[in-house]
């Protein structure tokens, strides 16, 4: 608005000027130098008017900002950017579910989008769907756990982004959630099922699991 | 959790914080393989252990049939992860002829007239079997000080001392008798009267009822003058425990028709002058857990407790289906917890339920596996 109040004050002047010239071609003298002298103080006080309005508005947006987002009723908006450029938008609430976005909501960085480095959208966008699910649903523990479950119904390599997706934005639900799926994934495997549902090289020689077994303690003692 | 964690160079899928906070979700049991997995999961299995969630001393419920053949089944309540294991032994390994019996937290005994069988190990794997004492006599405190087995006291209609002692050897594997126990207890020698803890050189003897407490030192074969250990005067009923050279002291307050409350308490024992100096309060037990002990018919007329680690396992022989947790804190002060025995009880005296409690390391319990046969599993209650 600022530039627009600018904008016009600028091309008044400029016409005033252009007017000055042809005036000044036309007639010099007097009649010139009156024309000079009036339009000086009037293009001042043009100028100054335009800075208290634009002050007034500044302070009176500053002051009902509050007050116009709940008469307009549309959520604070945050917006989200992953590692591949995608952008998403979320309701400040939904993003506060992370506390690493939270913190920087305090400390208002978070004015234009937040750039997620590590995370790409299609992890993003899960991480989303939790968020938003747990925001909306905060009371009805029975639906929630439903939804967890069947959340969790996800390939390896997502439910690994997920988890990584989940430490780096510190939502602890999620990164809860994901620990305990992988954890239920090692119970009751041998070393050899472990290493290949995780896709893990042995890099024991038979001479190293020999010496870890000759250590162990007698549970006699 | 706050900072993000520094991306490495790694294959692995899953790695550092993310692996050693997955392994903190994984219970004992299911963390024996992954320690062979790789070198990086058997780092992160030890780094977890250690600062994460470290292992919590199970609870062992011992169940023995009355009725011949008299089979034992042994169940586990790991409260580091909140599950119950099932502990299977080949059948032939001990032949249960005698009442099973436990005393001092993990020691478990039978006793006939003609054989003592032992099991001191933490997961009572391994039994022994010696010759009975030279006296019968029924229900004596039997236990473990140092290297040797103390049979002391017990029933008896026909010997003439009642409070004989007599300690068997491992090492030497051979019975000796010595000075009897003090007078006073000429009443109360059996086990059912009498709470005992053991140092590596003393055995501790408290009568339940009255408090009164004396000490037996192995090397001096002495028995020390009494003590009246009673830290609260309103308190009717209390047995001792000892953990880490540590003797606590838990409490019942009241009276037997109504128990106000129970409390724990630590008593300090100065070896320099063979005295107890103080006794002082460690915490008491929220009555939300004191009505949990309370039987329907008899309240609660006496409490059993058995120590490991930091960990301190009360409960109500009459009513073994709940036991309460009290975990010491480094620097005083305890949290309370209660464990619902779902697997064991049942209260219709078909079987024997015996309590003990260990601090198992995931090694140990890697070693104690290799045996064919044995197996431990998570049971779902």
């Amino acid at each position: 608005m600022l530039y627009a109040i600018f904008g016009v004050q600028t091309f008044l002047q400029r016409d005033l000027e252009l007017r000055n010239l042809s005036l000044f071609n036309r007639r010099k003298g007097f009649s010139y130098l009156f024309q000079k002298s009036l339009l000086f103080p009037f293009s001042i006080s043009f100028f100054l008017s335009q800075g208290f309005i634009y002050l007034f508005l500044l302070s009176s947006r500053k002051s009902s900002s509050p007050a116009a987002i709940m008469s307009s009723s549309s959520p604070k908006m945050i917006t989200l950017q992953s590692s591949d450029g995608e952008t998403f938008e979320v309701e400040e609430a939904v993003a506060m579910e992370s506390r690493t976005i939270k913190h920087m909501i305090e400390d208002d960085c978070a004015n234009s989008s937040i750039p997620i480095p590590n995370v790409t959208s299609n992890t993003l966008t899960k991480v989303i769907e939790y968020c938003k699910k747990h925001v909306e649903a905060k009371s009805d523990e029975e639906g929630l756990k439903s939804f967890d479950a069947e959340f969790m119904k996800i390939d390896k390599d997502t439910l690994y982004d997920l988890l990584m997706a989940s430490n780096y934005l510190d939502i602890k639900s999620l990164l809860d959630l994901g620990c305990q799926t992988v954890a239920d994934k090692i119970k009751g495997k041998n070393p050899e099922e472990i290493r290949k549902e995780f896709g893990i090289k042995n890099d024991f020689t038979p001479e190293e699991e020999e010496e870890i077994r000759k250590e162990s303690p007698w549970v006699f003692d | 959790m706050a900072m993000p964690i520094i991306m490495l160079e790694e294959e692995d899928p899953i790695y550092g914080d993310m692996l050693e906070e997955t392994l903190s979700r994984v219970p004992l049991i299911d963390l024996i393989p992954t320690l062979r997995v790789s070198k990086s999961w058997n780092q992160a299995v030890h780094s977890s252990l250690l600062s994460r969630n470290p292992p919590k001393p199970w609870l062992i419920i011992h169940s023995q049939a009355t009725r011949h053949p008299y089979a034992a089944t042994t169940r586990a309540y790991d409260p580091r992860s909140r599950v119950w294991i099932k502990m299977s032994q080949p059948a032939s390994i001990i032949r249960h002829a005698t009442a099973l019996r436990s005393s001092n937290s993990n020691f478990l005994y039978m006793l006939s007239p003609s054989k003592l069988s032992f099991s001191f190990d933490k997961l009572n794997l391994r039994w022994h079997h010696v010759d009975a004492p030279l006296l019968w006599r029924g229900d004596p405190i039997v236990t473990k000080v140092g290297d040797s087995i103390v049979v002391a006291g017990g029933t008896c209609d026909f010997e003439d001392d009642p409070l004989a002692v007599e300690i068997y050897s491992i090492k030497n594997r051979s019975w000796r008798t010595c000075d009897s126990m003090p007078a006073r207890l000429k009443d109360s020698a059996a086990s059912t009267w009498l709470s005992v803890a053991a140092t590596p050189e003393k055995l501790f003897v408290m009568e339940k009822h009255s408090g009164a407490t004396y000490w037996f030192d192995l090397d001096s074969n002495d028995w020390s003058k009494q003590f009246d250990l009673r830290p609260d005067q309103r308190c009717f009923y209390s047995v001792i425990g000892c953990v880490k050279e540590r003797l606590i002291l838990v409490g019942l307050i009241g009276d037997v028709e109504n128990v106000e409350k129970v409390k724990v308490w630590e008593v300090g024992y100065d070896s320099n002058s063979g005295s107890f100096d103080r006794c002082m309060e460690i915490g008491e037990m929220p009555r939300l857990f004191v009505e949990k002990l309370e039987s329907e018919t008899f309240g609660i007329s006496s409490i059993n407790i058995c120590l490991a680690g930091s960990f301190v396992y009360i409960y109500n022989p009459e009513k073994v289906e709940e036991v309460v947790a009290c975990e010491l804190i480094k620097g005083g002060g305890c949290n309370w917890g209660s464990v619902h025995n779902a697997v064991s009880g049942g209260g219709c005296g078909m079987e024997r339920v015996v309590f003990t409690c260990a601090d198992v390391k995931v090694e140990q319990l890697e070693r104690a596996l290799r045996a064919e046969n044995r197996r431990f599993e998570v049971v779902n209650v």
